[in-house]
Protein backbone atom coordinates (compact mmCIF):
# COMPACT_ATOMS: atom_id res chain seq x y z
CA UNK A 1 0.00 0.00 0.00
CA UNK A 2 1.50 3.50 -0.95
CA UNK A 3 1.85 6.30 1.00
CA UNK A 4 -1.00 8.05 -0.58
CA UNK A 5 -3.35 5.02 -0.05
CA UNK A 6 -2.34 4.83 3.94
CA UNK A 7 -3.10 8.77 3.88
CA UNK A 8 -6.36 8.18 1.88
CA UNK A 9 -7.55 5.40 4.33
CA UNK A 10 -6.67 7.42 7.61
CA UNK A 11 -8.51 10.28 6.91
CA UNK A 12 -11.86 8.30 5.91
CA UNK A 13 -11.74 6.73 8.51
CA UNK A 14 -11.19 9.95 11.17
CA UNK A 15 -13.87 11.43 8.78
CA UNK A 16 -16.40 8.62 9.63
CA UNK A 17 -14.79 8.66 13.35
CA UNK A 18 -16.89 12.06 13.55
CA UNK A 19 -20.44 10.57 12.98
CA UNK A 20 -21.80 9.22 15.98
CA UNK A 21 -24.84 7.53 17.41
CA UNK A 22 -25.35 10.89 19.55
CA UNK A 23 -25.30 13.36 16.40
CA UNK A 24 -27.63 11.00 13.94
CA UNK A 25 -30.96 12.94 14.18
CA UNK A 26 -33.61 10.78 16.13
CA UNK A 27 -35.78 8.51 13.19
CA UNK A 28 -38.17 5.60 13.15
CA UNK A 29 -37.70 2.11 11.75
CA UNK A 30 -39.04 1.94 8.25
CA UNK A 31 -41.93 -0.15 9.38
CA UNK A 32 -43.40 2.42 11.47
CA UNK A 33 -42.90 5.14 9.13
CA UNK A 34 -44.34 3.54 5.77
CA UNK A 35 -47.54 2.32 7.98
CA UNK A 36 -48.00 5.95 8.83
CA UNK A 37 -47.81 6.75 5.30
CA UNK A 38 -49.97 4.45 4.72
CA UNK A 39 -52.80 5.08 6.67
CA UNK A 40 -53.06 8.65 5.39
CA UNK A 41 -53.04 7.52 1.46
CA UNK A 42 -56.59 7.83 1.03
CA UNK A 43 -57.80 10.94 2.53
CA UNK A 44 -57.14 12.87 -0.88
CA UNK A 45 -58.94 10.33 -3.00
CA UNK A 46 -61.42 12.80 -1.83
CA UNK A 47 -60.66 15.07 -3.92
CA UNK A 48 -60.65 13.38 -7.55
CA UNK A 49 -64.05 11.93 -6.71
CA UNK A 50 -65.82 15.36 -6.25
CA UNK A 51 -64.14 15.91 -9.23
CA UNK A 52 -65.69 13.24 -10.85
CA UNK A 53 -68.59 13.78 -9.36
CA UNK A 54 -69.17 17.23 -10.50
CA UNK A 55 -68.20 16.33 -14.09
CA UNK A 56 -70.93 13.65 -13.96
CA UNK A 57 -73.48 16.28 -13.12
CA UNK A 58 -72.48 18.73 -15.60
CA UNK A 59 -72.55 16.34 -18.10
CA UNK A 60 -75.23 14.32 -17.83
CA UNK A 61 -78.23 16.74 -15.93
CA UNK A 62 -80.38 14.54 -16.16
CA UNK A 63 -83.92 13.80 -18.53
CA UNK A 64 -85.44 17.22 -19.61
CA UNK A 65 -88.45 19.12 -17.76
CA UNK A 66 -91.85 18.11 -19.20
CA UNK A 67 -93.58 21.33 -20.74
CA UNK A 68 -95.77 23.16 -17.83
CA UNK A 69 -99.58 21.99 -18.16
CA UNK A 70 -101.47 25.38 -18.07
CA UNK A 71 -103.81 25.93 -15.56
CA UNK A 72 -107.34 26.48 -16.55
CA UNK A 73 -110.07 28.23 -14.60
CA UNK A 74 -112.34 26.32 -12.40
CA UNK A 75 -115.31 25.47 -14.48
CA UNK A 76 -117.73 22.73 -14.88
CA UNK A 77 -116.67 19.39 -16.34
CA UNK A 78 -117.22 19.03 -20.32
CA UNK A 79 -119.50 15.91 -19.54
CA UNK A 80 -121.40 17.36 -17.17
CA UNK A 81 -125.38 17.04 -17.09
CA UNK A 82 -127.08 20.84 -17.50
CA UNK A 83 -130.74 19.74 -18.03
CA UNK A 84 -131.60 22.54 -15.04
CA UNK A 85 -129.55 26.34 -15.49
CA UNK A 86 -131.04 27.35 -12.14
CA UNK A 87 -128.89 24.27 -10.69
CA UNK A 88 -125.95 26.13 -11.81
CA UNK A 89 -124.27 28.04 -9.39
CA UNK A 90 -122.07 30.85 -10.77
CA UNK A 91 -118.44 29.80 -10.08
CA UNK A 92 -116.56 33.40 -10.20
CA UNK A 93 -118.01 35.69 -7.82
CA UNK A 94 -118.84 39.17 -8.65
CA UNK A 95 -115.64 41.44 -9.23
CA UNK A 96 -116.34 44.63 -7.27
CA UNK A 97 -119.03 43.12 -4.41
CA UNK A 98 -121.89 45.63 -3.09
CA UNK A 99 -120.88 47.30 0.02
CA UNK A 100 -124.03 49.73 1.44
CA UNK A 101 -121.27 51.57 3.32
CA UNK A 102 -119.29 52.94 0.31
CA UNK A 103 -120.66 56.37 -0.29
CA UNK A 104 -119.03 56.41 -4.11
CA UNK A 105 -121.29 54.26 -6.03
CA UNK A 106 -123.57 56.06 -8.28
CA UNK A 107 -126.45 54.18 -9.47
CA UNK A 108 -126.03 56.18 -12.97
CA UNK A 109 -121.90 56.16 -13.23
CA UNK A 110 -121.52 52.88 -12.25
CA UNK A 111 -118.14 52.67 -11.12
CA UNK A 112 -115.88 55.09 -10.00
CA UNK A 113 -112.22 55.17 -10.04
CA UNK A 114 -110.32 54.78 -6.88
CA UNK A 115 -109.28 57.42 -5.44
CA UNK A 116 -105.45 56.46 -4.80
CA UNK A 117 -105.31 56.31 -9.15
CA UNK A 118 -103.64 59.19 -10.69
CA UNK A 119 -105.26 61.88 -12.21
CA UNK A 120 -104.77 62.98 -16.05
CA UNK A 121 -101.93 65.13 -16.20
CA UNK A 122 -102.14 68.00 -18.65
CA UNK A 123 -98.68 68.29 -20.66
CA UNK A 124 -99.43 71.67 -22.63
CA UNK A 125 -96.83 74.15 -22.22
CA UNK A 126 -97.16 76.88 -20.55
CA UNK A 127 -96.97 80.13 -22.58
CA UNK B 1 -53.58 7.51 -20.23
CA UNK B 2 -52.32 5.97 -16.39
CA UNK B 3 -49.10 7.92 -16.88
CA UNK B 4 -50.51 10.97 -17.17
CA UNK B 5 -52.47 10.97 -14.04
CA UNK B 6 -51.22 13.88 -11.60
CA UNK B 7 -51.13 11.62 -8.48
CA UNK B 8 -48.38 9.25 -8.26
CA UNK B 9 -49.56 7.73 -4.86
CA UNK B 10 -52.76 6.70 -7.58
CA UNK B 11 -51.21 5.89 -9.94
CA UNK B 12 -48.64 2.95 -7.96
CA UNK B 13 -52.02 1.87 -6.53
CA UNK B 14 -53.51 1.64 -9.82
CA UNK B 15 -50.54 -0.27 -11.12
CA UNK B 16 -50.70 -2.52 -8.48
CA UNK B 17 -54.41 -3.37 -8.81
CA UNK B 18 -54.09 -3.57 -12.65
CA UNK B 19 -50.91 -5.70 -12.37
CA UNK B 20 -52.35 -8.02 -9.19
CA UNK B 21 -48.79 -7.26 -7.34
CA UNK B 22 -48.95 -8.58 -3.79
CA UNK B 23 -48.51 -6.12 -1.10
CA UNK B 24 -45.25 -6.20 0.93
CA UNK B 25 -45.84 -7.97 4.51
CA UNK B 26 -46.75 -5.99 7.27
CA UNK B 27 -44.42 -4.82 9.98
CA UNK B 28 -46.01 -6.92 12.86
CA UNK B 29 -43.95 -8.27 15.48
CA UNK B 30 -44.17 -12.07 15.51
CA UNK B 31 -43.16 -14.46 17.71
CA UNK B 32 -39.38 -14.73 16.35
CA UNK B 33 -39.20 -11.30 17.57
CA UNK B 34 -39.44 -7.50 15.83
CA UNK B 35 -39.13 -7.70 11.93
CA UNK B 36 -36.00 -8.71 10.15
CA UNK B 37 -35.94 -5.60 8.95
CA UNK B 38 -35.89 -3.51 11.93
CA UNK B 39 -33.11 -5.47 13.30
CA UNK B 40 -31.24 -4.75 10.16
CA UNK B 41 -31.94 -0.84 10.58
CA UNK B 42 -30.64 -0.57 14.23
CA UNK B 43 -28.03 -2.81 13.25
CA UNK B 44 -26.58 -0.84 10.26
CA UNK B 45 -27.92 2.29 10.62
CA UNK B 46 -25.16 3.93 12.09
CA UNK B 47 -22.68 2.50 9.31
CA UNK B 48 -24.59 3.15 6.24
CA UNK B 49 -24.88 6.76 7.15
CA UNK B 50 -20.92 7.10 7.40
CA UNK B 51 -20.94 5.50 4.29
CA UNK B 52 -22.86 8.58 3.22
CA UNK B 53 -21.39 10.99 4.71
CA UNK B 54 -18.10 9.68 2.79
CA UNK B 55 -19.63 10.28 -0.11
CA UNK B 56 -21.68 13.24 -0.04
CA UNK B 57 -20.17 15.56 2.85
CA UNK B 58 -23.27 16.11 4.34
CA UNK B 59 -24.71 14.56 7.52
CA UNK B 60 -28.32 15.39 7.02
CA UNK B 61 -28.73 14.48 3.54
CA UNK B 62 -26.83 11.12 4.42
CA UNK B 63 -29.36 10.22 6.94
CA UNK B 64 -32.12 11.25 4.35
CA UNK B 65 -30.20 8.96 2.31
CA UNK B 66 -30.25 6.08 4.24
CA UNK B 67 -33.80 6.35 5.62
CA UNK B 68 -35.23 6.42 1.71
CA UNK B 69 -32.65 3.16 1.32
CA UNK B 70 -34.68 1.51 4.10
CA UNK B 71 -38.02 2.47 2.93
CA UNK B 72 -37.63 1.78 -0.34
CA UNK B 73 -36.40 -1.79 0.95
CA UNK B 74 -39.07 -2.36 2.82
CA UNK B 75 -41.87 -1.50 0.68
CA UNK B 76 -40.46 -3.99 -2.45
CA UNK B 77 -39.54 -6.57 -0.19
CA UNK B 78 -41.88 -6.42 3.30
CA UNK B 79 -40.27 -6.72 6.52
CA UNK B 80 -38.90 -10.46 6.82
CA UNK B 81 -36.36 -9.62 3.79
CA UNK B 82 -36.30 -13.59 2.80
CA UNK B 83 -36.73 -12.39 -1.00
CA UNK B 84 -32.89 -10.85 -0.59
CA UNK B 85 -30.41 -12.73 -0.60
CA UNK B 86 -27.69 -10.19 0.91
CA UNK B 87 -29.17 -7.24 2.39
CA UNK B 88 -26.04 -5.58 3.66
CA UNK B 89 -24.78 -5.67 0.01
CA UNK B 90 -28.26 -4.09 -1.10
CA UNK B 91 -28.20 -1.44 1.32
CA UNK B 92 -24.63 -0.29 0.21
CA UNK B 93 -25.75 -0.53 -3.07
CA UNK B 94 -28.84 1.56 -2.64
CA UNK B 95 -26.72 4.02 -0.60
CA UNK B 96 -24.20 4.58 -3.35
CA UNK B 97 -26.91 4.70 -5.62
CA UNK B 98 -28.44 7.02 -3.82
CA UNK B 99 -25.76 9.36 -3.36
CA UNK B 100 -24.76 9.50 -6.96
CA UNK B 101 -28.46 10.87 -7.06
CA UNK B 102 -28.00 12.71 -4.48
CA UNK B 103 -24.81 14.44 -5.83
CA UNK B 104 -26.46 14.88 -9.42
CA UNK B 105 -28.58 17.01 -7.69
CA UNK B 106 -26.41 19.24 -6.14
CA UNK B 107 -24.86 19.69 -8.81
CA UNK B 108 -27.97 20.61 -11.17
CA UNK B 109 -28.64 23.06 -8.70
CA UNK B 110 -25.59 24.94 -7.97
CA UNK B 111 -25.43 25.40 -11.68
CA UNK B 112 -28.34 28.12 -10.47
CA UNK B 113 -27.74 29.30 -7.27
CA UNK B 114 -23.81 28.95 -6.02
CA UNK B 115 -23.00 27.82 -2.59
CA UNK B 116 -22.61 30.69 -0.25
CA UNK B 117 -19.13 32.39 -0.03
CA UNK B 118 -17.25 31.68 3.13
CA UNK B 119 -19.38 28.68 4.21
CA UNK B 120 -17.17 26.52 6.59
CA UNK B 121 -17.52 23.26 7.50
CA UNK B 122 -19.73 22.86 11.39
CA UNK B 123 -17.28 22.35 13.91
CA UNK B 124 -17.99 18.96 14.60
CA UNK B 125 -16.80 18.56 11.19
CA UNK B 126 -13.75 19.67 11.77
CA UNK B 127 -12.90 18.61 15.20
CA UNK B 128 -10.82 15.08 15.60
CA UNK B 129 -9.09 15.40 12.65
CA UNK B 130 -5.67 16.59 11.75
CA UNK B 131 -4.20 18.78 9.33
CA UNK B 132 -3.26 15.70 6.79
CA UNK B 133 -6.64 14.33 7.33
CA UNK B 134 -8.29 17.58 6.26
CA UNK B 135 -6.14 18.22 3.38
CA UNK B 136 -6.44 14.40 2.19
CA UNK B 137 -9.94 15.26 2.44
CA UNK B 138 -9.55 18.71 0.86
CA UNK B 139 -8.29 17.15 -2.14
CA UNK B 140 -11.07 14.56 -2.11
CA UNK B 141 -13.25 17.16 -3.31
CA UNK B 142 -11.76 17.48 -6.30
CA UNK B 143 -12.65 13.82 -7.58
CA UNK B 144 -15.26 12.80 -9.47
CA UNK B 145 -18.17 11.57 -8.07
CA UNK B 146 -17.22 8.08 -9.22
CA UNK B 147 -13.28 8.23 -8.42
CA UNK B 148 -14.76 9.22 -4.69
CA UNK B 149 -17.32 6.46 -4.43
CA UNK B 150 -14.56 3.90 -5.40
CA UNK B 151 -11.96 4.92 -3.36
CA UNK B 152 -14.46 5.33 -0.45
CA UNK B 153 -15.92 1.74 -1.31
CA UNK B 154 -12.26 0.25 -1.90
CA UNK B 155 -10.63 2.10 1.32
CA UNK B 156 -13.22 2.69 4.26
CA UNK B 157 -16.01 -0.37 3.08
CA UNK B 158 -12.86 -2.49 2.45
CA UNK B 159 -14.43 -4.19 -0.53
CA UNK B 160 -13.30 -6.19 -3.14
CA UNK B 161 -12.76 -4.69 -7.02
CA UNK B 162 -15.54 -7.10 -7.89
CA UNK B 163 -17.98 -6.29 -5.03
CA UNK B 164 -16.97 -2.44 -5.67
CA UNK B 165 -18.19 -3.22 -9.43
CA UNK B 166 -21.12 -5.03 -8.95
CA UNK B 167 -22.29 -2.50 -6.31
CA UNK B 168 -22.22 0.26 -8.73
CA UNK B 169 -23.07 -1.94 -11.86
CA UNK B 170 -19.79 -1.13 -13.94
CA UNK B 171 -16.96 -3.43 -15.20
CA UNK B 172 -13.90 -4.55 -12.99
CA UNK B 173 -11.96 -3.03 -15.25
CA UNK B 174 -13.60 0.57 -15.04
CA UNK B 175 -13.51 0.58 -11.38
CA UNK B 176 -9.34 -0.77 -11.28
CA UNK B 177 -8.51 2.26 -13.92
CA UNK B 178 -10.81 4.66 -11.74
CA UNK B 179 -9.13 4.11 -8.37
CA UNK B 180 -5.49 4.56 -10.31
CA UNK B 181 -6.83 7.73 -11.59
CA UNK B 182 -8.25 9.27 -8.68
CA UNK B 183 -4.95 8.10 -6.69
CA UNK B 184 -2.94 9.80 -9.21
CA UNK B 185 -4.81 13.15 -8.89
CA UNK B 186 -4.57 13.07 -5.21
CA UNK B 187 -1.36 12.22 -5.64
CA UNK B 188 -0.57 15.78 -7.80
CA UNK B 189 -2.55 17.71 -5.55
CA UNK B 190 -0.93 16.43 -2.37
CA UNK B 191 2.16 16.85 -3.79
CA UNK B 192 3.20 12.85 -3.45
CA UNK B 193 4.75 10.54 -5.48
Amino acid sequence: MTDVEQRVRGALEARAGQITVERLRFAEPPTIVVTRRRSRRWWWLTVPAAAAVAAAFALFPGPAEPDPVPILPAGPPAGAPSSDPSLIRPTVPPAFPPTPSSPTVSPHSGIEPPASSPAPVDVTPVG
Amino acid sequence: MIPALPFPPLLAWLRRVLTDAPEPTRAAAGPSGPPAINELYHARRLSLVRLAVLMVDDLPTAEDIVQDVFTALYRKHGADLRAVADPHAYLVAGVTNAARSALRRRRTARAYVAPAVGAAPAAEDEALLGEGDREVLRAMRGLTHRQRQVLVLRYWSELSEQEIAEVMRVSRGTVKSTAHRALSVLRGILGER
